[in-house]
């Protein structure tokens, strides 16, 4: 209890008023959800000998009028929740992203409202941010689901360690704990939010996974359906695009489209050649056609490659790419 | 005030030579000043002979970023926090001099926005390292328009207005005279003295060339179209419209000619410039649109004192 957990928020604390609770546990309310009072009950049995203070954000996404009124009663019986009602669907993501803005506490709890794993498991994740960690992810082993899907999960956390080289095992664990700078400035919109420990370790914040059972009975939401996956397949090149070539997009796409250009150019020449020595016409050739449009397609590559960098370029001050960790004087 | 943003990585024999040099210069001087140590995550110990500096000089701030980033994120970190309206960069190791910080200033009072350190005798390997920056040095003249002798020396002093505009990211703490005329900074060099390094190893391999190379091709491009993007794609895009104009006429020729029959190819080519000429007046028109809200423009640069 006496190390202090995360950076305290020092921006609108004092304009909320109040006291400012160390912790802040984020749930995306969606269309599922459990038993939020029991939800409730026991965070405060978890939490209240753990933490300075501690509040309960319900991001509501435009669920029902049910899960209102619920709500309502969950928020006059207890003191600590409080409820952030989208106007329309924005996704989990963007629920996250909104209930991290208006959150005080110095750490931010993310959680899932059917709770796959069971809150007793959280001490473990509060444990390692006391030792330093910025970020501690939840990891559910052993599952307990069918080994199809099992098998899909993991072939999905393979070639997300494969493409980032960030050895994460699992992404779709949604209980996790950090420290809230960890939240500040990352691109979290769409699906993304299952990335973060991507992006957190890619700016060099310190973090970890701990090994939570998974409670029984519990499945994954669509885990089985193709087109998830195949969402989160398009989710993952976007990931390593926004981490790898966000900053050197004329890199990337330079070089792709020089050697296009190149490719195009060389074969331009040969049936130059084949037309100038040989003197055999070469205007039903195919292969012109191709030459024509490799150089094309190089110049679109590229093209867009410079836009890329412009626009990098000219946002490069609020673009930061280094992490403070510690700051004297 | 006069913040010296002093980028750190594995320098811990160093650093406390520096400081007592730094604190000796400074204070001859009659400017308020600070000395900003940014560790780049530094594993030998750094940091705690850093903390023992500013245990004993409270002008010594300190920054720790949370892993290595490489110099220019460092140097951008440091120049970020600097309070003084005058910034002065150096490299830790002890090969700049502090001793030539006065007559950088000096320059600065006669009006330019950027001085830039130019080691004319420079003590460094031969074939690894002055030579390679030779070529580099002669390039990045070429290239970019702005001739200066030593881009590589991280001796420099600048006007914070005309800095903290400049974009740096990536590893282009080499281009910053170039970039920095983009905001209408006014540019000079001075010689300044050059040490061999006493402790520790540097910190440049030859394995950088390729990426130095693509990056002088990038900040080249960028300076010469930055400011009126659509001029460059829109002459692009009339040459391939001129290709695509050509093909439909020689097409008209072979069509109205003695056979009638035109060759395939013809159609096909003046289909895809039309289409390229159509894909680079949009690409074109959207980074117009990008550098006209872009803050990187000599009008939008504050000037101190004016």
């Amino acid at each position: 209890m006496d190390t202090p957990l995360g950076s305290p928020r020092t921006d609108v604390t004092r304009a909320l008023g109040g006291a400012t609770p160390e912790v802040s546990v984020i749930i995306p309310l969606g269309s599922r959800y459990d038993d939020l009072e029991q939800l409730c009950r026991d965070l405060q049995r978890i939490l209240a000998p753990r933490a300075k203070g501690y509040e309960v954000i319900f991001v509501d996404d435009a669920t029902g009028p049910n899960t209102r009124l619920w709500l309502r009663a969950l928020m006059t019986q207890y003191p600590e929740v409080r409820v952030i009602r989208l106007q329309r669907f924005m996704g989990e993501s963007t629920a996250l992203a909104i209930g991290a803005q208006s959150a005080r506490g110095a750490v931010l709890i993310t959680l899932d409202p059917y709770l796959h794993v069971s809150l007793e498991e959280l001490p473990k994740l509060l444990a390692p941010l006391r030792q330093g960690m910025d970020l501690v992810c939840g990891w559910r082993h052993p599952r307990q689901e069918s080994g199809l899907s099992r098998a899909a999960s993991a072939g999905f956390n393979t070639l997300a360690r494969w493409l980032t080289g960030v050895t994460v095992h699992d992404l779709n664990c949604r209980m996790r704990a950090m420290d809230r700078r960890v939240l500040e400035g990352m691109p979290i919109y769409g699906e993304l939010h299952r990335f973060l420990p991507i992006f957190a370790a890619r700016r060099g914040y310190r973090w970890c996974e701990v090994q939570v059972p998974q409670r029984p009975g519990k499945r994954e939401l669509g885990a089985t359906d193709p087109r998830a996956y195949f969402r989160h397949f398009l989710d993952l090149l976007t990931l390593v695009f926004l981490t790898r070539f966000i900053k050197r997009p004329l890199h990337f796409f330079g070089v792709m489209g020089v050697t296009s250009f190149a490719v195009g150019c060389l074969i331009a020449l040969d049936l130059v050649y084949i037309k100038l020595v040989r003197g055999s016409g070469i205007g039903h050739r195919p292969l012109l056609l191709l030459a024509v449009m490799l150089v094309v397609v190089g110049i679109q590559i590229a093209s867009i490659g410079l836009l890329g960098e412009l626009m990098i370029f000219t946002h490069a001050r609020q673009l930061k790419d280094y992490v403070v960790q510690e700051e004297q004087g | 005030m006069i913040s010296v943003v002093l980028p750190v990585m594995n320098e811990v024999e160093s650093v406390g030579v520096l400081h007592g040099q730094l604190a000796q210069v400074l204070g001859t001087l009659p400017h308020a000043w600070e000395i900003l140590f940014v560790d780049d995550g530094s594993t030998d110990g750094t940091w705690d002979a850093l903390g023992a500096i500013r245990a004993s000089d409270g002008r010594v701030r300190l920054i720790r970023l949370a892993r290595n980033f490489g110099q220019t994120p460092a140097m951008a970190c440091g120049i970020e926090a600097a309070r003084g309206d005058i910034v002065v960069t150096m490299d830790a190791d002890l090969q700049n001099d502090p001793a030539d910080i006065p007559r950088l200033l000096a320059k600065l009072e006669e009006g330019y926005d950027v001085v830039c350190g130019w080691r004319h005798k420079r003590q460094d390997k031969l074939w690894t390292r002055k030579v390679p920056s030779q070529i580099a040095n002669w390039l990045i003249a070429r290239l970019t328009g702005v001739a200066l002798h030593d881009y590589g020396c991280s001796l420099k002093a600048y006007r914070a207005g005309a800095i903290k505009q400049t974009p740096l990211y990536a590893e282009f703490h080499r281009f910053i005279p170039a970039l920095s005329t983009l905001t209408g900074a006014l540019i000079t060099e001075l010689p300044v003295t050059h040490h061999a390094r006493r402790f520790g190893r540097t910190k440049y391999t030859l394995s950088r060339t390729w990426r130095v190379a693509l990056d002088m091709i990038t900040v080249s491009l960028i300076i010469k179209f930055s400011n009126r993007p659509f001029r460059f794609f829109g002459t692009v895009a009339l040459g391939a419209l001129a290709v695509s104009a050509v093909c439909v006429v020689r097409a008209w020729q072979w069509y109205v000619g003695p056979s009638g029959d035109i060759p395939q190819v013809l159609p096909g080519i003046a289909l895809l410039a039309l289409w390229l000429a159509g894909h680079l007046l949009t690409v074109g028109w959207i980074a117009e649109l990008s550098m006209a809200t872009s803050h990187v423009r000599p009008e939008r640069m504050v000037r101190a004192g004016s």
